[in-house]
């Protein structure tokens, strides 16, 4: 399947963005590591990204077989050193870190590749939580629905790696910046801070997310995909 | 430390000065040897606003960090300015979203759960679910309105007494600050004289407390009324304050010429202004009210304090200083000043609003002292169109039109109305469940500027509205030169004339 290009989703969904403003103080470049629910994503960041970030790179998972495969592999497009001579150039990198795309959308487990990375080169990596876009562009569809979904994207403030702590640390930092998102989205954003300080994050984040490993899939599904109320057009005001 | 300001002496070179009149921009040539008060530049703002938060908040000034005076179970009020100060941008988020969001983080690490957002109106309109949004940012509103984010209300029965002024008046506050734990208050502040009283609870209020100690009749002073509020509220409530400092005018590349001197500007500047010549001339009253609007980019942010009030005040107040104008050598016979609408306002001002602020301007203006001297004349540019917006100012209607036209001494003014004024039961629904400012606001607008009528000989509009200007007790001049003929009989005929270039400094203190 085509992903659909950054002129497109301007067209296509309709992006809440959250905490941009911790970037736009900071010198770039940043790793931008953010949950991969849909195709949408990549063009969708490089979108909200353009006015804040000059260059940005976004890296998917590797393909596993095929001609792509071989030439990845071959040419190391995705090797740590490509990676690093890229942000010592200024680029910045978008990674979806996550092993495999899960069919519902929801977070997966993550590799500590972007956090090796942001601790060999001391780059800041910023956790980037998207919001609606399974929703907005489940796997199935080519087109996001005609009504312009809202989707949000949630910028974490930027972790800085200390040279030499380790990866599954930062990984952890990483994720919980994330959830911390997920869960925004149900119980507010001040209900997911008091969440993460009690630690029940994961069971805030789980809201908004297929309801859990244990539940079948097309109850996983049904719940990702079920219509944004607050997206509905009412005629009286609340 | 940015560029002084300097005193210029108008000869035959000088070019036409900018010259703000409402919603216009004049392009205004002085007489010879007039002098020009030209304020500093604008400090440049902080970059890492970020990293300066955080900062203040770790290393407060006489008072332990934010993160240890925030306990499990507290409770927690903060307290922030409304739209009397300026919104800092118009596309990226409020400074005081910044600090607030700063301030919750810590406030749920620590675990904290009975929060409640508190905006400082004192005697002002409330704020609309719209403009708290806007202040405040989607993240703070959606997790707090309507229950645990309003405003303060000086007409409702919750307040508590805490204390009796001097001559007896009790001090009544809100009652959720005074039964707070921590209160945590948020200001912002422009220039001097705008940072306004050490104490939080200045805004925070009831009506009869306000009432009784800014009226012309009392004899107790009303701030050192809450001397003993200013480091803690009540038996339980501490204070924490966050001071974040502005630049004096909006910052932003469109016209951030209007405040350099006019000798150095370049061509883009040259075009740029009669670009806004034509367009004043050109469009509608409604359009030009929004040409002024976008014409503010935003405030920079200069400074971030955080600590005690008592410490932290006295810091803000000399760190303003710095961006004021130096000692005038001599006060001038005839003062001139130029006045715009304040930008983000979406109104233009009413005709007692306008007045307040041009008088304010001779006591608490860009210069230490008067710059004209006591009966002497003082010319100002505004339009004074009696327009009043019909959601905020109901009770300047009747003010201009009953108050005014009977009797501009605000003693008689106290005596005669500012009793049935408070009263008024519509008023006061109108102040409680609608956004209408209280109906004290123009009795207090008007009593601030006493002291400079009182100062001066003869105050001047020129281009105002003829009724307008009579009922206020002033005069109107189609131009300089008319209002400095006007003037000739007190001053003579070759005054000392010094106009003070630029906006006024606390152009957003009359919301």
């Amino acid at each position: 399947m085509s992903v659909p290009s950054r002129q497109a989703v301007r067209l296509l969904v309709n992006p809440v963005v959250r905490g941009r403003e911790y970037l736009s103080e900071l010198p770039g470049p940043f790793i931008f590591v953010a949950n991969h629910p849909s195709d949408v994503d990549a063009p969708l960041l490089s979108q909200v990204l353009a006015g804040v970030v000059p260059r940005l790179v976004s890296v998917s998972a590797a393909p596993q077989a095929g001609i792509r495969a071989s030439a990845v592999k071959s040419l190391g497009l995705r090797s740590a050193r490509t990676l690093t001579a890229m942000l010592d150039h200024g680029v910045s990198l978008l990674l979806f870190p996550e092993n495999r795309r899960a069919d519902d959308g929801t977070l997966t487990e993550f590799n500590a590749g972007a956090a090796r990375l942001g601790i060999q080169t001391g780059v800041q990596i910023v956790p980037v939580t998207l919001v609606g876009t399974y929703r907005a562009l489940p796997p199935w569809r080519h087109l996001p629905e005609t009504s312009r979904p809202k989707v949000s994207v949630i910028f974490g403030r930027p972790i800085q790696a200390v040279p030499g702590s380790e990866p599954s640390a930062v990984t952890d930092q990483i994720v919980k910046a994330i959830s911390l998102g997920l869960a925004e989205a149900t119980t507010g954003w001040y209900g997911a801070l008091r969440a993460e300080a009690e630690g029940v994050l994961d069971k805030a984040a789980g809201q908004t997310q297929g309801g859990g490993e244990s539940s079948a899939r097309w109850r996983r599904i049904w719940k990702a995909t079920a219509p944004d109320k607050s997206q509905r057009r009412t005629v009286w005001v609340k | 430390m940015s560029r002084p300001g300097f005193v210029l002496s108008v000869d035959a070179q000088t070019p036409p000065l900018v010259v703000f009149q409402g919603e216009r921009v004049l392009l205004q040539r002085l007489p010879s040897g007039a002098s020009v008060l030209y304020p500093p530049d604008a400090l440049p703002g902080i970059h890492q606003l970020d990293a300066e938060i955080s900062q203040a908040l770790a290393n407060p000034i006489d008072s332990e960090p934010l993160t240890a005076l925030l306990r499990r179970g507290s409770r927690v009020t903060v307290v922030f300015d409304d739209l009397s100060q300026p919104s800092t941008s118009r596309a990226a988020p409020d400074v005081r979203q910044r600090v607030i969001e700063h301030v919750l983080e810590l406030a749920a690490a620590a675990g904290v759960d009975d929060v409640e957002l508190i905006a400082a109106t004192g005697l002002r309109r409330r704020l609309t679910p719209y403009d708290l949004q806007r202040v405040l940012g989607e993240r703070v509103f959606a997790s707090f309105f309507p229950e645990h984010l309003h405003s303060h209300d000086a007409e409702d029965g919750n307040l508590i007494e805490v204390g009796t002024a001097e001559d007896g008046t009790p001090i009544e506050i809100n009652a959720r600050v005074v039964s707070s734990d921590l209160v945590i208050s948020v200001r912002l502040a422009t220039a001097v004289g705008n940072e306004g009283a050490p104490a939080v609870a200045t805004k925070l209020a009831s009506a009869r407390t306000a009432r009784a100690l800014t009226s012309p009749l009392a004899a107790a002073a009303g701030a050192s009324a809450f001397e003993s509020l200013v480091d803690t509220i009540g038996d339980t409530a501490t204070v924490f304050t966050i001071d974040v400092t502005l630049t004096p005018e909006p910052t932003g590349p469109t016209t951030a010429f209007l405040s350099k001197r006019e000798r150095e500007w370049n061509i883009t500047d040259r075009v740029l202004s009669a670009g806004i010549q034509v367009a004043t001339k050109v469009l509608p009253s409604r359009a030009k009210l929004g040409l002024s609007q976008i014409s503010g980019v935003g405030f920079g942010v200069t400074s971030v304090l955080a600590g005690k009030p008592s410490s932290v005040h006295p810091l803000t107040e000399s760190f303003l200083a710095q961006q004021q104008v130096g000692e005038v050598d001599s006060p001038a016979d005839v003062a001139l000043f130029g006045i715009p609408n304040p930008n983000g306002f979406g109104t233009a001002l009413n005709p007692v609003t306008a007045a307040s602020l041009g008088l304010g301007q001779i006591f608490n203006g860009q210069a230490a002292k008067p710059v004209v001297r006591a009966g002497g004349t003082a010319i100002f540019y505004h339009p004074l169109t009696p327009w009043f917006h019909p959601l905020y100012h109901p009770a300047y209607v009747d003010f201009f039109a009953e108050a005014l036209s009977a009797t501009t001494d605000p003693a008689a003014l106290s005596a005669d109305f500012e009793g049935k004024f408070a009263a008024d039961t519509w008023f006061r629904h109108l102040y409680q469940t609608s956004y209408a400012h209280h109906a004290l606001h123009p009795f207090h607008a008007w009593y601030s500027a006493a002291p400079a009528i009182e100062h001066l000989g003869e105050i001047i509009f020129v281009g105002g509205n003829l009724e307008s200007t009579r009922r206020m007790g002033f005069k109107a001049a189609t131009t300089l030169n008319d209002a400095l003929e006007m003037a000739s009989d007190s001053v003579g005929l070759s005054p000392s004339i010094t106009y003070v270039h630029g906006a006024p400094v606390s152009i957003s203190e009359v919301s």
